[in-house]
This record gives structure tokens, sequence and C-alpha cells, in this order.
């Protein structure tokens, strides 16, 4: 075990060059561009400046509102951030669940880290982090030297809220599916029913979804285009985009019959 | 440790006294190594892992320094992936801030400290340029103002390595010189204006870590400068 003085012999960063030509540093400039000596400072920053999260429980009354809105304001991210709700049900392990979130993203890359996810869904409410009992005894002298050292790092777990797996399970049974599909978009009911079906049949790229929901009259006044029903049914969870083409996720599947027993009635 | 006037002429002729002088050298030059690492960037996977692979010593005989270890290993011992997160903006919050009126971080810069109006580049900055000159030294890669703590620590570190150099080779009054450079440029750069920027770190930081750093380093470099005075027998 290294002492604090047996670190750092950083070979590769060298401020210093040591080859004897000095430096040719330019003079330091005198001018004295600014004078805002009336700006505040951190120390006299009013409390209204310090912001907390956006979707929180106390900003959006309740930890439910604030997930929701978290996952409204979202869109690219609700199936991961719900994956890792299901995920942390019984508590999974930092290093886990870092590994489940890469491996889902790998056709949908994000500039958030799988920490930065956890955190949303933290301030939101949806998770809380356990950090494991670390232990503090001394070291029996060594040297005459009493020393405190840390044995391993640990691998904090995170655990949903009871909050954040309702939002979930409302989700699962496709509610927002329901809403959004069945009931504001039900002028366009055979449009999705067409769509839905084909990717039930096998995944399928954007451009075929295009042309087969050119097909139809209703989407030429207003115009609609392939995207807007892709959009709504990725907001639904009814598809995914995976392996370069659209997939219909099992909620998709789950709701096939409800698009289906439309057409029947 | 070594006895008071041991770096004198004459006085390190004693093997296992020299042995000791080479042995301090380069542990104190790995302690400064360390600080300036940690003031020059950001901590990352690799520097937590070694951070958390340190022994942290509970009673050194300065409160500070031990103040220092109790904070950095109460951060340190809980610290795991995210921590890195946390760090960095800790230490833009630090170091950096958020305005432009010259009192919203711990500038790491002594001309901030030391000049009028709270400005860099400086007669701070132009006096450590020409300590650098006069010990030929210049700057490498390092772009910014050259009276930055973390190129001032290092500073420290590199001449500790040439003490040590030096007494191996056998060459005593160049070793002697090394450390009045030392024992000069800490008086009259490093303790001239670090008690204002670790205060000012404890002001700014809300980590443990960069909490325990400000006290670390102002422990570590008081004991360090009584130390070269007292190599020196001054």
């Amino acid at each position: 075990m290294a002492d604090a003085y047996e670190l750092w012999d950083d070979e590769e960063y060298e401020p210093f060059d040591e080859d004897g030509a000095l430096a040719g540093a330019g003079e330091p400039s005198i001018d004295d561009p600014f004078d805002t000596v009336d700006f505040p400072t951190l120390r006299n920053m009013p409390p209204e400046m310090n912001r907390s999260g956006m979707y929180t429980p106390e900003r959006m009354g309740s930890a439910e509102n604030a997930i929701r809105s978290l996952l409204d304001h979202n869109p690219a991210r609700r199936a991961v951030l719900m994956s890792i709700v299901g995920w942390c049900a019984d508590g999974c392990l930092t290093s886990e669940l870092s590994r489940r979130v890469d491996e889902l993203q790998q056709d949908n890359r994000s500039v958030y880290s799988p920490m930065t996810l956890c955190r949303m869904l933290e301030r939101a409410g949806a998770l809380v982090l356990e950090l494991p009992e670390v232990s503090t005894k001394q070291e029996d002298p060594a040297h005459g030297v009493e020393y405190l050292e840390i044995k391993e790092r640990i691998d904090p777990v995170w655990r949903s809220t009871p909050a954040g797996l309702s939002v979930r399970d409302e989700l699962a049974q496709g509610l927002a599916f329901r809403d959004l599909v069945l009931e504001r978009e039900k002028a366009y009911r055979e449009v999705y029913r067409a769509v839905m079906g084909a990717l039930d049949e096998a995944p399928r790229a954007k451009s075929y979804i295009d042309e087969l929901v050119d097909a139809f009259p209703i989407v030429q006044h207003p115009r609609r285009f392939g995207g807007h029903f892709i959009d709504l049914l990725e907001y639904t969870d009814a598809i995914e985009w995976k392996g370069h083409a659209w997939h219909l996720t099992d909620l998709g599947r789950e709701m096939l019959p409800a698009v289906r027993q439309d057409k029947e009635d | 440790m070594c006895g008071k006037a041991v770096m004198e002429e004459g006085c390190v002729s004693d093997a296992l006294e020299t042995t000791e002088i080479v042995e301090l050298m380069d542990m104190r030059a790995r302690a400064y190594g360390m600080l300036a690492r940690l003031y020059r960037v950001e901590v990352d996977d690799e520097a937590l892992r070694e951070l958390q692979s340190m022994r942290f010593p509970t009673a050194t005989g300065n409160a500070a320094v031990d103040e220092g270890y109790r904070l950095l290993y109460r951060y340190l011992s809980s610290a795991w992936d995210d921590s890195i997160t946390e760090l960095a903006i800790d230490f833009v919050r630090t170091y950096i801030g958020h305005g432009v009126n010259g009192y919203s971080a711990a500038y790491p810069f002594e001309s901030v400290y030391t000049s009028e109006r709270r400005l860099m580049m400086q007669e701070a900055r132009d006096d450590v340029l020409r300590t650098l000159r006069a010990n030929n030294l210049k700057r490498g890669r390092w772009s910014e103002g050259e009276d930055h703590v973390a190129l001032e620590l290092e500073f420290m570190q590199r001449m500790a390595l040439r003490t040590a150099e030096a007494l191996r080779e056998g060459g005593e009054e160049k070793a002697q010189q090394a450390v009045a450079t030392q024992l000069e440029f800490a008086q009259n750069h490093l303790m001239n204006w670090l008690p204002m920027l670790t205060r000012d770190m404890k002001v700014f930081s809300r980590t443990a870590f960069y909490q325990g750093l400000a006290q670390l380093t102002m422990g570590y470099v008081e004991e360090d400068t009584a130390l070269l005075a007292e190599l020196l027998g001054a």
C-alpha cells in the first residue's frame, strides 16, 4: 500500500522544460479592461440564484408529477429511464446498472452517462441511492504512525421508489398509447393499424413507413408524413429504434388488438 | 528527520544523514507533485484510484495537515464512479466560479491575491518567471500564467528533486543552494498567498475533498517551510 508520498510520479506531464532555453513569454499586460466591482459574487448571491433541479417533487407537487414531467421533456430517453426504474425495483448495484444502460443504449446513444440518467431520476423522486456503510476503523500503528486507509471502492445500490414504480406501471399498461393514439389520433386509426401491423411482421426502415403512410388519403390534408406516426408511436413506447430499423415493442404488440378491435367495431 | 544545520558545509559528510536527506527530498518531491496534480486539473478515474490507495496519517503533529487528511479520507472512503463528475463540478466551482469581478472563486493565481485590483499576470507572475529563468527552467506545455499554484508547487517538486540529485552526486554546495532557493520561494511566494487561496477554497468548495485539499496544502507548505529553514540553520 502506498502512502501519501508515493504517488504521482507523473512522467508524462512536464510543465517545465529544462533544456536551458529561456521561455519566450510575452510581457504581461498592465491594462485593466474591467472595472466590475458592482457585479455580485457567489458570496453575496441572492438565495433565489441557487437553482434546484427542474423536475423535482417540490417544484412539481409530487414525485409522480415530477417523473411524468421528466419523461415528457426527455422523450428520447423514456425507454431507458423506465428500464432503469424497472431494474432497480429490488435494488441494483451501480456497476451492474451502468452495464445494462450502456447495453440498452447501444442503438440510441446519449450524451447522458448512465449515472446522469440515474441522478435525473433521483431528483425526480423515482430512485434513491443507498451508500453502503464505510468502516472508519483506524489501522494499527505502523512504524509509530497511525493511518486510515480505504479497503475498496464502494459500489452503491440504486433502488426504485414506490412513485417511480407506479409511473412505470402506468406506462407499461399503455395509458399514454390509449390516450394519444386511440383517443386523440382517432382519425388516423387505420394508418396506425397499418404501420403497427407492418412492424409486427418485420422491422422496417423509415422509408418503408413513409411510403406506407403516403398511400392513405387522410394524410394528404392536412399533410402528415411517416415521421409524425413514428414520433407518436415511439413517444407512447409502442415502437423502438434498434439495429437500423423500427421494431414493435412488447407494449406495441399488446396494443395491437386494441387497434384492430376498433376496425371490427 | 535531519538535524539542525545538517545542510551546512562540512555537515553532510555523514553518509547516513545524507541518505536521510535524499529520502526526505524525494518524499517532498512526491508530496509537492501530488499537490500540484490536484490543483492542475480535475480528478479523473486513475487519480481517484490512486488517491483511494493512499494511507491517511492521523497524527502528523500539524493540525491543518491532520484535518486535511481526515477530510480527504472522509470523502474518498465513500467515493465511487460518480464522484469524478462531482469533483469536476466542484473544481470548476472552486477555481473558476461565476462572475468576472475577481471575488467569485478561489483563483489559483498568485497575482490575483497580491495585486491591488486582483488581476492576473501582475508582479507576482513576473517574479515567478524570473525565478524560473534564474533556475534554468521554462514552461513546457503550460499555457497559463507561471504564478498558478500548480506550477509553483511543481517548482518546489523540481527543486527538491534537484537537491536529492545533487546530494547523490556529492554536490553539497549545489544541494544547499537548491534548498535555499526553495526556502526563499516558499517564503516569498507560496506562504505569501496560500493562506488567502486556501481560505477561499474553503468558502467556495462544497465537497470535503477540496476542503481537505485546502487544509492539507496550507499545513504541508507551512511545515515544509519550517523544515527548510531548519535544514539551513536559518
